[in-house]
């Protein structure tokens, strides 16, 4: 694409990560101009200080994290389990209440595209379901502001082909093209 | 052309063409380089004469595409007629003529599509979106015909996603379902007074109606080879409009 950053600033946190890393570079590619946060969004202070860095240019936040492990029934701990949660949901709760904070300061418009991964087991899939249901809870609170934030969830993503098939969903629902959509989760794997 | 968006070598047959959805479609898949063959039960102006409830339009369209471009990668069925009322004054004509186009054409539209990519080489591959509706996925007052329908094409192309992948195709469907969309169908049902009043569209998270080049959008991320590697999708584009509870 001519023009660098035609497309405004996506803060890609949790950047380090297999996920977020194609993320990013797809982002660019269509471009946005990236800013790119090592952390994850539990690290509230570096997610604060990066938006703050951003401004007005920001259009978008995607959240990236490590993605939960298989973890069969039996062999889920309670202390397992927990950290899943905190690994994938309130990584995404917490990373959404962040954005939002922001373009409401801001009073502009954006996209929030949160990402989860594809473990197996009753951890992954309590997170997963958690977190499609937070989206469209926290897509009905952002189309309450000024000016409506779209809130969205891309999981999955297994293998070469399903996280370059995430890369490209989330930039569709970070940018332009994704305008009209917001509350959906998209997944990438295989039909089953 | 934006990276990772092209669609450079694919072929594509567009139904519903002539306007709406299915106009704004096929115009972004050609300017996203894909060879596109228009079809619409208006024939003219470009457009490949095409009645979708036709077991034999159907093989004369693929047919055509093939002869013009020489195979066949993306179906995208758009081709829709509405109709609003009660359903005690519904007709069994009119229930029937909705199912017809919606279901039993996207019906024989994946058979003509599938056999084509199966006649392409082994494994078959290719995309197949259909255009369905919210008013299939959630109860809408007098769509009756209309949403039964669409809630039958959203059940039928998840249905056949799985049993082409389950057969080891790379034939990959998806369902996209528009909200409120300004065209030339929805006009002739909401006038524009309807459409130019911000008060209709208040209670939607995103506060606007979709314009047709929003679903084309999201029909060619779907059809994009970058694509791929996703699960089928009922993806709605819809500002919101499965949400709210309010509409």
């Amino acid at each position: 694409m001519s023009g660098v950053a035609a497309l405004g600033m996506a803060v890609v946190t949790g950047a380090q990560t297999a996920v977020g890393a194609a993320v990013a570079a797809r982002l660019e590619a269509e471009g946005f101009e990236v800013m790119r946060v090592a952390a994850d969004a539990r690290d509230e202070a570096a997610m604060e200080a990066a938006l703050g860095r951003v401004g007005a240019r920001l259009v978008a936040v995607v959240n990236a994290g490590e993605g939960p492990v298989d973890t069969a029934f039996k062999a889920t701990s309670g202390e397992r389990f927990r950290a899943v949660w905190e690994a994938e949901v309130e990584r995404v709760v917490l990373g959404t209440r962040a954005a939002l904070r922001a373009f409401r300061n801001l009073g502009t418009g954006g996209a929030i595209v949160n990402l989860a991964g594809h473990g197996r087991g009753p951890a992954a899939a309590a997170a997963a379901g958690a977190l499609d249901h937070f989206c469209r809870i926290a897509a009905v609170e952002a189309g309450g502001l000024a000016a409506p934030v779209r809130v969205t969830l891309a999981r999955g993503g297994q293998g070469a082909a399903g996280l370059a098939a995430l890369a490209a969903a989330a930039a569709y629902l970070a940018g332009p093209r994704g305008r009209m959509v917001t509350g959906v989760t998209v997944i990438a794997g295989e039909a089953r | 052309m934006t990276a990772g968006l092209a669609l450079g070598g694919q072929v594509a047959l567009v139904t519903g063409a002539a306007s709406g959805i299915g106009a704004a479609t096929a115009a972004l898949l050609a300017a996203r380089g894909a060879r596109v063959l228009a079809t619409d039960i208006r024939a003219g102006n470009g457009l490949f004469g095409h009645d979708v409830t036709d077991a034999g339009a159907w093989d004369e369209a693929v047919t055509a595409c093939v002869a013009r471009f020489g195979r066949l990668d993306i179906l995208v069925c758009c081709a829709g007629t509405a109709a609003a009322g009660r359903v005690v004054e519904l007709s069994l004509e009119s229930f029937r003529a909705q199912a017809r186009v919606h279901v039993e054409g996207a019906f024989l539209g994946m058979k003509a599509a599938a056999a084509q990519m199966e006649r392409q080489g082994a494994p078959a591959a290719g995309t197949i979106v259909t255009v369905a509706s919210v008013a299939g996925l959630k109860p809408i007052m007098q769509t009756t015909a209309y949403g039964t329908a669409k809630a039958a094409l959203i059940a039928m192309t998840g249905a056949l996603a799985r049993e082409l992948a389950a057969a080891g195709t790379r034939i990959r469907l998806h369902c996209v379902c528009p909200g409120g969309t300004r065209t030339p169908m929805t006009e002739a049902l909401y006038d524009g007074a309807y459409w130019a009043d911000p008060k209709n569209f208040a209670a939607l998270p995103l506060r606007d109606y979709c314009r047709p080049a929003d679903i084309a959008e999201a029909i060619a991320f779907l059809c994009a080879p970058e694509a791929a590697g996703l699960m089928p999708a009922t993806l709605a584009v819809d500002g919101g409009w499965m949400l709210s509870n309010r509409i």
